[in-house]
């Protein structure tokens, strides 16, 4: 797990040294992973192009290895990168997704050490609790829907980038949501009815975080 | 008449903001000044060291985890520390000496040196000869330099707990060579949560001569008592 040397199909010199699986069936699932998670997601491709594909293979490359290691420290490593990524326009609910997407295709290219990948999955479910947490499954599926509708469309996923930011400063993400806005929700970028749409969005997302934070016990 | 005893000067938080302020700028110059300042009105360089040098670095380096800075502006933070810190070396040199010797280490592949640095800093404050040999060190160079300098203690400093791997296998060949020899350990990696904690805790049970120090404090402790 621990040769970072390039050349590797998981390389990403911009990302710095880190651990990379050697597996090649790993290797294998982690590109696949990766690449669908991509897919799922057209913002990533929209602003960050190519670059953020290759971040998007070391990053998972990263995290495959973390499965060698206890909990404490899978679920510390993904909180603290989730944490950086979702302060550059990233929020964690894509975190999850990813880790998922790692689970399921590390899982059917090495079934015999499913429990291993197993510890990705719990560690996707402390980001899930802390947004859930936020704002409840079923709010955030009709949040997403209503800005769909408003919007008019016109990229996959971004109504439920927009609520999971807002739960991401729910947690204490200060950036979370302009570092996401910036681009989204850009006047030049985007139309009239998109941004509209965006800024309702944002604020009956903190509405109910707020809502939230003060039925905490 | 009583005499009244002033407690010792400590570095004042707009001092510390202006400091740091400095250094996200890349204002070496003025973050040298402060730096001299502070030394000048009598804080002690330990104070220098903990309550600005290394709170500034820890500062930007949340800073950088919340976007806040770049990565280009830690990179330019942590050069300039550096280069402070070879500044002050002069004045922690002039302590008095004695027959005590450390090397100083990153694990291989760990690149964040500034801490050790400050931990061989830390000896030379004391009396002892430190080597710092700085980041991303070669184990076998580290066992030459062992074998080489005869040193009382060497420390081990790791930044990033994804490193363990390495850390473990210098720890292996060390202990093989020099099983009586005293090792430290410390670093950001340890501390902050429970896999870091787990961490030393495994390693101190499975190497019977580390002995793990969580501050600067406590190696100053260790110092002023041994």
């Amino acid at each position: 797990m621990l040769d970072i040397s390039a050349p590797h199909s998981l390389f990403n010199a911009e990302a710095g040294s880190h651990p990379l699986p050697v597996d090649e069936r790993e290797i294998a699932a982690v590109l696949r992973a990766s690449r669908r998670c991509y897919q799922a997601q057209p913002y990533f491709l929209e602003r960050y192009g190519e670059r953020g594909e290759a971040f998007t293979r070391s990053d998972g490359g990263y995290l495959a290895t973390l499965a060698d290691h206890p909990q404490s420290h899978v679920d510390s490593q993904v909180i603290w990168l989730a944490r950086i990524l979702a302060n550059r326009g990233i929020p964690r609910w894509l975190m999850e997704m990813h880790l998922d997407l790692l689970v399921t295709e590390l899982t059917a290219a090495v079934p015999d050490r499913a429990a291993e990948y197993f510890k990705l999955h719990c560690a996707a479910q402390v980001l899930r609790e802390e947004r859930l947490a936020a704002i409840s499954q079923s709010d955030f599926d009709a949040l997403v829907a209503k800005f769909d509708s408003a919007s008019g469309g016109g990229l996959k996923g971004a109504g439920a980038l927009l609520v999971a930011a807002v739960c991401d400063e729910y947690c204490g993400l200060a950036e979370a949501v302009p570092s996401l806005v910036g681009w989204l929700g850009s006047p030049t970028r985007f139309s009239p009815k998109w941004c509209v749409a965006a800024t309702d969005t944002l604020a009956q997302a903190r509405r109910l975080a707020a809502q939230s934070r003060a039925d905490a016990p | 008449m009583t005499a009244v005893l002033s407690a010792p000067p400590s570095i004042e938080n707009a001092c510390y903001r202006e400091y740091l302020k400095a250094l996200l700028e890349g204002d070496r110059p003025r973050c040298a000044e402060v730096v001299q300042e502070q030394l000048a009105r009598g804080v002690s360089l330990k104070k220098v060291y903990l309550d600005l040098i290394q709170q500034a670095m820890y500062e930007v380096g949340t800073l950088w985890e919340r976007n806040a800075v770049s990565i280009a502006a830690e990179h330019l933070a942590s050069a300039s520390t550096e280069l402070l810190l070879a500044q002050i070396y002069p004045q922690i040199f002039a302590q008095p000496h004695k027959d005590r010797r450390a090397i100083i280490a990153c694990v291989p592949r760990e690149l964040h040196q500034i801490g050790a640095r400050m931990v061989a800093d830390f000896f030379e404050l004391h009396g002892w000869h430190s080597f710092s040999l700085g980041a991303n060190t070669p184990t076998a160079a580290l066992v030459s330099m062992i074998r080489e300098r005869d040193p009382d203690v060497v420390g081990l400093s790791m930044s990033l707990l994804f490193n363990r791997p390495h850390l473990e296998a210098m720890l292996d060949e060390i202990s093989r060579e020099f099983p009586t020899l005293e090792l430290f350990l410390g670093g950001r990696a340890f501390t902050g949560d429970d896999a870091g904690r787990q961490a030393r805790e495994e390693l101190m049970q499975r190497y019977q001569k580390l002995v793990y120090f969580e501050s600067l404090n406590e190696l100053e402790d260790y110092l002023t008592n041994v």
